[in-house]
């Protein structure tokens, strides 16, 4: 049976949700630019127990990923409403919707993580 | 990748561009009555702001942009005052083509977008000290 790796969970679940608020941020920033379409990333799934089969490197400058440096691993999804007459498809009302329940969830996560964290202080100690 | 500090940024942003079209609308009310010294002269023309999406390499994320658009074309109105120093022959002065009740609803419309991206910044701001604060013992 696989640990249940709690802390590895909310970690990535974490940076999902930070990740989502800079995508609210885009949006946000861009509510009035021409032709711009909103966008949200694809809800949250737990990865895989196994680590991703990845390309083998020996030397750090070989093989470097053809994405421009750092950009987020998070698949992304249109999310936008209808367009206005400028091609803009930003709903402000929901991105700020949406900004609150990524403030929650975090704050949720962080609970929970702070719990466990005692948790195990308690049972470490003794 | 830092997300949190990329969403601040890319607000500023936001907020950047949002203070710039005010700026621009606060200059065309000023102006709204600006008429040309010599007989027949152009007066003030409206400007315009265009916001454009910029992808910033650093950041890996897409910003926004403000820069002036120029000036409106459309044509001028026309006032008959055939004292004004600016009156032509005909005795009929050219106004300048801003309309006041457009630049106060971009106003209002800048300062929405504008508390909208504060909010951001706010939200972003938290979650960062939600985050410090795990490192805290109680």
């Amino acid at each position: 049976m696989q640990p249940l790796q709690l802390f590895a969970l909310a970690a990535d679940h974490g940076r999902w949700l930070a990740a989502r608020q800079a995508v609210v941020a885009e949006n946000v920033a861009n509510a009035n630019t021409p032709n711009y379409k909103a966008s949200d990333l694809a809800p949250f799934s737990a990865p895989p127990g196994a680590a991703p089969i990845g390309l083998a490197r020996t030397v750090a400058a070989h093989l470097t990923s053809g994405a421009a440096a750092g950009a987020p691993d998070f698949a992304r999804m249109l999310s936008g409403g209808e367009a206005s007459h400028s091609g803009n498809t930003v709903d402000l009302d929901r991105e700020m919707l949406t900004a609150g329940e990524i403030g929650s969830a975090f704050a949720l996560e962080a609970g929970i993580v702070k719990a466990f964290h005692r948790m195990l202080l308690a049972s470490a100690k003794g | 990748m830092d997300f949190l500090g990329n969403a601040m940024r890319i607000a500023a942003s936001g907020l950047d561009a949002q203070s710039r079209r005010v700026l621009v609308a606060s200059e065309n009310l000023a102006n709204a009555n600006t008429t040309g010294r010599v007989p027949g002269a152009d007066p003030y023309r409206r400007q315009t702001v265009a916001f454009e999406n910029v992808y910033d390499e650093a950041l890996g994320a897409s910003t926004v942009r403000a820069g002036r658009a120029g000036p409106d074309p459309t044509p001028f109105g026309m006032q008959h005052d055939p004292s004004h120093p600016a009156a032509d022959s005909a005795g009929m002065v050219k106004t300048p083509n801003v309309n006041m009740l457009v630049e106060m609803a971009d106003i209002r419309e800048a300062n929405r977008s504008y508390e909208a991206n504060l909010q951001v910044v706010k939200r972003a701001r938290e979650m960062v000290s939600l985050t410090i604060d795990m490192l805290r013992s109680t």
